[in-house]
């Protein structure tokens, strides 16, 4: 029996992720509007050097609580600080963590996942446990723990939410791989003796991408949202350097003086997670063929 | 009653709050003779003058149940030794060499709640629990002074001292750890005290909840003045919204203050006839510099960071509460320096000009970076980020975590902070502050058995400890004024550690309750046995 020479009918080809997400993107009005919101912060985030008016560190102990005026377009903080230059500054931070972190986490939570799902046996057994210990708790709860052990700081903080974040991507990874094993072209390769590191990477690992890429999408928003609760919680960005957190944090205790900093950081937090949230759905709908509606 | 829009808002959020915590102030508030208080707490620690572990709220509380031999007078602090007033002694003298000290016992003082008179035996008692090395109480240091303590007669203490103190009722007698306990209560009740006290005082403990709070009865058999309203209530809101919300709706007369920049403003904007008492000075901001870390070694880097911090602007943040320090002892206080009276070397006017040449002089024109860290207490963070601020300016960079505070003071005592701040408030005594800040003996030590002095003052520069000895050995108040300005002297020389600015104890008030007297100075609790209620 070879399976070689079997004769198989010509598939047409697969439409790309890529081709997926552009379509995707461009399809509703809703989601053109989200899309244009999230470039928007981005280059916000980029451009914050040349947009934001102000350091968004300087103090100036004669303009505390200011409210808003053509000089300071949201007012000033209890230092003095300028409240949209720390705005436009904390989008940089809220951003890299929100794309860093899912990133990290599908580096991470792939990897295991397909060893898992690729192995079996002790292995599989062994990372499914672990990664069940971790999913019983929500991940906020395994965040504040572990920030809570390792303290504030840009690096603690994206390992903090890479580790919350691995095992839905692991998961999902596992899964994947194990229905990928099984397809014929992956029973060729290892029948005619391809080593399994290149099967791994040639065969499992681009296969499963599509659903791996949707999840950090959908997971974005999540980790803009976690960044900003753990520095709400004082164990996410260290002042004084701003993220949307903690100058909801700073502001809420000074909610009386002035409550621009809560509004204005709010305000950026629920767009910019809407924005992501639609965006993630939006894909999720193109390539789940349970809620597609596009035939 | 008409109800506009805005105190409709107000009542209903202060009251969804107070429901969300459990709270049933409205009830109780209602009632013209109770004055309601509420504490930045979650509950008590203790209602006895001597447990350890009491904190400013446990003091609140104790105020009004507790006197000691003497007191100062209400509303502020007793500078000089003729300043104290009769309490449980009516009179009191003390020789030539402030070293024997008698006291003369007021007749016909009775306990709370039947605990029969106040007799030499419970002065005796009193003191000797805070005299047994093996008796575990508050503030045993302020008691180590104490040679011995007899009682001739009934009414009559007489107490030695090993090492002349002219302000020895400040020192120790007239502080709430020298509260008289009743002998015969305390025997009888053992633990339980601490939640079932029997003082002297005006008030006495009616009933205690952590939900529903301490509620206090006047004592119908007070030695003194009777107390002019007939309840105290004091109840725990820990959070600063909600503590705030409470006060805006009427629901507390009187709460604990934020020390935070600009609230004091926000309140007023809100209700304009709000009444702030607020102790001067408060409690004192000391930036300690570690001698043995680099490059705080270097007394040109010391001398940069005293001329890029500016105590005045971080006292402009707080507004009339605070004052910016000179030395180490608050101006308030006799024995502080002023600037007028100091070489132009130890001026330290603010120069950041001056601070970078001194930087570029230590070679560190490009830049320094200094670790530390600071507590996330509202009072430390913001002095301690509007001072990172202002380094930055000069090119020294704090790297400074924001960590809990009950951590932030374990670690500072086991000598890991490079610039520490620490906030504590003083009597005017300034021996204390020097003993317990820059002392030899008082070094911070790795393993967590030294004492607050986090700069290793004394044991990297020493010249301090002799001082110290010499100010102690003296029993003229006036000599002592005088070694006390030595020192602050010498400190500005050596920049061990820096004052900041003193802040003041803050309480709001609701105008409709009248104090009896006005709050100048003194710690962060008062009595309110004067403090009467319009209805």
């Amino acid at each position: 029996m070879s399976l070689l020479s079997e004769a198989r009918p010509v598939l047409p080809p697969q439409p790309t992720t890529l081709d997926v997400v552009r379509e995707t993107l461009l399809g509703k009005p809703g989601t053109i509007f989200a899309v244009l919101v999230i470039v928007i912060f981005v280059l916000v985030a980029i451009l914050a050097p040349v947009l934001a008016p102000y350091d968004p560190l300087a103090q100036s102990m004669i303009k505390i609580n200011r409210l808003p005026s053509s000089e300071n377009w949201l007012g000033t903080d209890q230092f003095g600080r300028d409240v949209l230059s720390r705005i436009i500054y904390g989008s940089r931070n809220s951003l890299l963590f929100g794309l860093i972190s899912p990133f990290c986490a599908a580096i991470v939570g792939t990897t295991l996942g397909v060893l898992a799902g690729y192995f079996g046996g002790v292995i599989d057994r062994v990372i499914s446990r672990v990664i069940d210990l971790l999913l019983a708790f929500p991940e906020l709860l395994l965040a504040i723990l572990i920030a809570a052990v390792l303290g504030g700081g840009f690096w603690n903080v994206i390992f903090v939410i890479t580790i919350a974040f691995v095992p839905g991507f692991a998961r999902l990874a596992r899964a994947q791989t194990m229905a990928v094993k099984r397809e014929p072209y992956v029973e060729a390769a290892i029948s005619v003796g391809v080593r399994t590191p290149v099967i791994i990477m040639r065969h499992i690992i681009p296969n499963i991408m599509a659903p791996i890429v949707v999840l950090a999408m959908l997971w974005v928003a999540s980790a803009i949202r976690l960044e900003a609760s753990l520095s709400f919680l004082g164990i996410g960005t260290p002042p004084p350097n701003p993220s949307w957190g903690n100058i909801i944090r700073d502001g809420l205790n000074n909610i009386f003086g002035s409550p621009w900093p809560i509004i204005g950081a709010g305000a950026a937090i629920t767009l910019v997670v809407l924005a992501f949230n639609l965006v993630g759905d939006a894909i999720r709908d193109a390539l789940d063929p349970s809620t597609s509606s596009s035939e | 009653m008409t109800l506009s829009r805005r105190t409709f808002l107000g009542a209903a959020g202060a009251a969804g709050v107070a429901m969300g915590l459990g709270l049933n102030l409205a009830a109780q508030a209602q009632e013209a003779g109770t004055i309601t208080m509420a504490l930045a707490v979650r509950g008590l620690n203790a209602l006895s003058p001597q447990q350890t572990g009491t904190v400013g709220a446990d003091n609140w509380v104790m105020f009004q149940m507790y006197n000691g031999l003497v007191k100062v007078p209400d509303g502020t602090y007793a500078n000089r030794p003729e300043d104290f007033e009769p309490a449980l002694a009516e009179s009191w003298e003390n020789t030539e060499d402030a070293l024997t000290w008698t006291y003369r016992l007021r007749k016909g003082v009775q306990f709370h709640k039947g605990y029969g008179e106040m007799t030499a035996e419970d002065v005796l008692f009193t003191y000797n629990r805070q005299l047994d090395p093996d008796t575990v109480t508050v503030n045993k240091l302020y008691f180590g002074n104490i040679a011995s303590i007899e009682a001739p007669d009934d009414y009559t203490i007489v107490i030695t001292l090993k090492r002349p103190d002219p302000m020895f009722n400040g020192t120790v007698v007239s502080t709430l750890s020298a509260a008289i306990l009743s002998k015969k209560a305390f025997e009888e009740k053992g633990e339980s005290y601490n939640f079932d006290p029997i003082g002297t005082g005006p008030f006495q403990l009616e009933s205690y909840d952590d939900a529903q709070g301490a509620l206090l009865t006047a004592f119908p058999e007070f030695w003194g003045e009777k107390a002019a309203t007939e309840r105290l209530l004091f109840t725990f809101i820990a959070d600063t919204t909600a503590r705030t919300l409470a006060f805006a709706s009427g629901q507390a007369d009187m709460i604990d203050g934020v020390r935070s920049p600009g609230w004091i403003e926000s309140m007023q904007q809100r209700s304009a006839d709000t009444v702030f008492d607020v102790t001067s000075p408060g409690s004192f901001n000391f930036l300690h510099l570690n001698l043995t870390r680099k490059p705080l070694d270097d007394i040109r880097v010391r001398q940069a960071i005293r001329y890029a911090i500016d105590n005045e602007q971080i006292a402009q943040a707080y507004g009339a509460v605070a004052k910016p320090m000179v030395g180490l002892i608050a101006s308030q206080f006799e024995g502080s320096v002023t600037k007028d009276e100091l070489p132009e070397e130890l001026k330290y006017n603010y120069d950041p000009e001056k601070a970078k040449a001194l930087l570029a002089e230590a070679g560190l024109g490009g830049g320094v970076t200094i670790p530390c860290y600071v507590s996330q207490r509202e009072d430390y963070q913001t002095i301690m980020l509007i001072v990172q601020e202002q380094l930055r300016a000069v090119g020294i960079n704090l790297d400074m975590p924001v960590i809990e505070h009950n951590t932030f003071h374990a670690d500072n005592r086991n000598d890991k902070n490079a610039m520490p701040l620490n906030s504590t408030s003083y009597p005017p005594l300034p021996v204390n502050i020097f003993t317990q800040q820059v002392s030899g003996p008082a070094t911070v030590k790795a393993d967590g058995t030294g004492g607050g002095n986090y700069s290793h003052y004394g044991e990297v520069i020493p010249g301090i400890d002799d001082l110290l000895a010499k100010v102690q050995d003296e029993p003229s108040f006036e000599a002592r004024v005088a070694i006390f300005k030595e020192i602050e002297k010498k400190i500005l020389t050596d920049l061990p550690c820096l004052g900041i600015i003193t802040l003041g104890y803050v309480v709001a008030r609701n105008p409709r309750v009248d104090l009896g007297y006005e709050v100048v100075s003194g710690g962060a609790a008062w009595a309110l046995w004067r403090a009467r209620r319009a209805a």
